[in-house]
């Protein structure tokens, strides 16, 4: 007990700045109506039940422009606008300054009714149509793909079953190998009864999934965050940051129930995409059938999606030009720290234009 | 008669409030967009809980250290306010639905009502939904009533599986607690919140731990499908409620959109059959028309002129015997 040091004139100090921190926090906090996300311009160019794709136009003069043009398809469970969370934070916004010509898959919120959408809707259905909308739009035959974490299975499903359309594959924070020893995520549903989650809730509840999330790491994004909390909302710009942020992790759509059952049947429980076996509305997904040039991103400290899990992919897909890319963050943070800032986009941009 | 139509009235009430509590929120599972304005309230009442409860903890600390209490006691009261905040957050995680509890209760309302379910502890209350199951309710067929006893069964289950959970997650504070004992053997600490920052680190590692550990994930598969089969109950239980009075039930809904979902899938395979069809039909015609195109061509040619004159002068001459 020798470190603990704790004097009755230090922890009075201590507790009369937390108590002014909280009280200007609770201030700060009722003068902000609304945070605004997703800044970047973009226009809808399709729409199906309730998918939205925009196209986000290449921005400013650039030396090298991309004549492809990239879809970014992102996870089911949370919204597509993580790219473009805040100006100074948004993958997209480099990637449209970069020169490239961005589209976007936004899912939407299935209800009820969505039930029973399964893989196959989502990926020889909405994906297979957005694709094909986003080469007509461009007036390409071909279109680069970036995948995100689910997402980035859907598109390496894509690509296995229809190359010909993916000129590049980028796959970032994807889990290839379920079953690293090292998966937390998968460890907490071995006894999970998905069958019995389905007829339960329909669709898998977006709220239930963010606490599942949430408590990969319990006490750390439970009290720990909330005792933070004071000390990060003492400005209107670190609040707005915050809150953004918060927005984000809860606006987190429901699953639709039949492609829950699906995704966690094939791939957290049987391991599909390394053990054989994935097929997708009946269509058999060889991932060798992925030719190619694969850029794979990952964070080397994600705690969802480990990077062992990600770089799984080297050996699966038959890409003779194949990449990996480790940046210096979680499973957020390659997105949105400032580091991933300054190093993400130029690498893809960079990397694409080599392969245009 | 009409005391039928007023049980049925009321049973209808119950049901329609039911139905809206099932639609507008349980106290997790709810909307899917999040508004603002209920975003900041959520975050300003949290903001006041977590500041207020440490202050509040703080100032008791103060006056020990004022009075000159020895670290071990300090520590133990931090480590046992840390462990008071994190069962309040586990409880919140794993208490049952609004929504069933509001079945439950509606079963005999005199005996429970929802306020007191609310505010008592796990135990008092799962105890008190027991007790109420155990009890042969006037009116229940005996098919009602075994219908019961099943809830009464699951409820144990979940009772079983939560304490399991929570004695899971005491062990865990105590494995916590002796790896801050033993960092604070070697690291000094000269605030509450660094205190606090060690102590997350050391129960995060502990959790990793018990997290990975095949016990921990069997516990946390039995609670999460105790609470799941309760919830399950609770529809099957409404849904047998429904048909009886001639409504359409959540599994026949769910049925009817099964069918959907089917029939959507064969119409967008159709439509690619047709789409197919269509391209090849297109390109027989480019074909045919390629062909026709290469066809004149080859009749343009001299020695094709002649043979098509004979063949013509060949059918004219014909002609003229028959009209002989």
């Amino acid at each position: 007990m020798n470190g603990l040091t704790l004097t009755a004139t230090n922890l009075q100090k201590e507790l009369a700045t937390l108590r002014q921190q909280a009280e200007h926090a609770q201030k700060i906090l009722q003068n902000i109506n609304e945070v605004d996300v997703w800044q970047t311009p973009k226009t809808e160019i399709y729409r199906r039940d309730k998918l939205r794709l925009y196209h986000c136009p290449a921005q400013g003069l650039t030396k090298q422009r991309c004549n492809t043009p990239l879809l970014i398809s992102y996870a089911l469970v949370n919204r597509i606008y993580m790219v473009d969370l805040e100006p100074e934070r948004s993958l997209l916004r480099r990637l449209v300054e970069g020169g490239l010509e961005v589209y976007l898959i936004d899912w939407g919120y299935p209800d009820r009714a969505d039930r029973f959408l399964d893989l196959d809707d989502y990926i020889n259905d909405y994906l297979h149509s957005c694709v094909e909308q986003t080469c007509q739009h461009a007036g390409t035959e071909q279109l680069n793909l970036l995948g995100i974490c689910q997402g980035g299975v859907f598109s390496l499903c894509y690509s296995a079953l229809y190359p010909q359309r993916v000129r590049n594959l980028i796959t970032m924070v994807t889990p290839v190998d379920f079953h690293t020893p090292d998966n937390l995520l998968t460890a907490l549903s071995r006894y999970i009864d998905a069958e019995l989650a389905v007829d339960c809730y329909g669709n898998l509840p977006g709220e239930l999934l963010n606490h599942i999330y949430a408590s990969l790491m319990p006490m750390r994004l439970g009290q720990q965050k909330y005792l933070n909390l004071p000390a990060q909302l003492q400005t209107q710009h670190s609040a707005r940051s915050f809150l953004r942020m918060e927005r984000w992790i809860n606006d987190s759509p429901d699953l639709a129930g039949q492609a829950f059952l699906e995704f966690f049947v094939q791939f957290f429980r049987e391991n599909r995409l390394m053990n054989g076996g994935t097929t997708i509305g009946g269509l058999s997904v060889e991932l060798q059938n992925i030719t190619q040039p694969v850029l794979n991103i990952y964070g080397s400290h994600d705690h969802l999606v480990p990077p062992a899990a990600s770089r799984a992919l080297e050996n699966l897909c038959a890409s003779q030009d194949y990449k990996a890319l480790e940046i210096a963050s979680g499973h957020i943070g390659v997105f949105v720290s400032g580091k991933s800032q300054r190093q993400l986009a130029p690498e893809i941009i960079a990397w694409l234009n080599s392969r245009n | 008669m009409a005391d039928f139509s007023q049980q049925m009235d009321a049973w209808f009430q119950a049901q329609q409030q039911f139905w809206q509590q099932m639609l507008t929120a349980g106290p997790l599972y709810s909307a899917t967009t999040i508004e603002m304005p209920q975003l900041m309230a959520e975050l300003a009442q949290q903001l006041r809980y977590s500041s207020d409860g440490f202050q509040h903890y703080g100032e008791q600390l103060l006056a020990q250290l004022q009075a000159g209490q020895p670290t071990q006691a300090v520590l133990d009261q931090f480590i046992c306010y840390i462990q008071q905040q994190q069962n309040t957050l586990i409880m919140r995680r794993w208490q049952l639905p609004e929504a069933l509890i509001t079945l439950y209760s509606q079963l005999n309302p005199g005996q429970l009502s929802l306020d007191q379910l609310h505010n008592a502890p796990a135990e008092p209350f799962i105890q008190g939904l027991k007790n109420l199951l155990s009890m042969p309710l006037p009116g229940l067929s005996s098919q009602q009533q075994a219908v019961l006893q099943e809830g009464k069964m699951l409820l144990e289950h979940y009772q079983q599986a939560l304490n399991d959970y929570l004695q899971l997650y005491n062990g865990l504070t105590l494995t916590a607690r002796d790896q801050l004992h033993a960092r604070l053997q070697q690291e000094p600490v000269e605030s509450l919140q660094a205190l606090h920052d060690m102590w997350t680190d050391c129960y995060e590692n502990a959790w990793q731990t018990l997290a990975f550990s095949d016990h921990y994930q069997q516990l946390y598969g039995a609670l999460s499908n105790s609470q799941m089969q309760l919830q399950q109950f609770a529809r099957h239980w409404r849904d047998s409620q429904y048909q009886q009075a001639g409504l359409v039930s959540l599994t026949l809904f769910d049925q009817l959109l099964k069918q959907q979902a089917t029939l959507r899938k064969a119409n967008r395979r159709q439509q690619q059959q047709t789409l197919h069809l269509q391209q090849q039909t297109d390109h027989l015609q480019r074909q045919l028309a390629t062909l026709h195109e290469r066809l004149e061509k080859l009749e343009g040619l001299p020695g094709k002129q002649q043979q098509k004159q004979h063949r013509s002068d060949q059918e004219h001459e014909f002609e003229q015997e028959q009209t002989k």
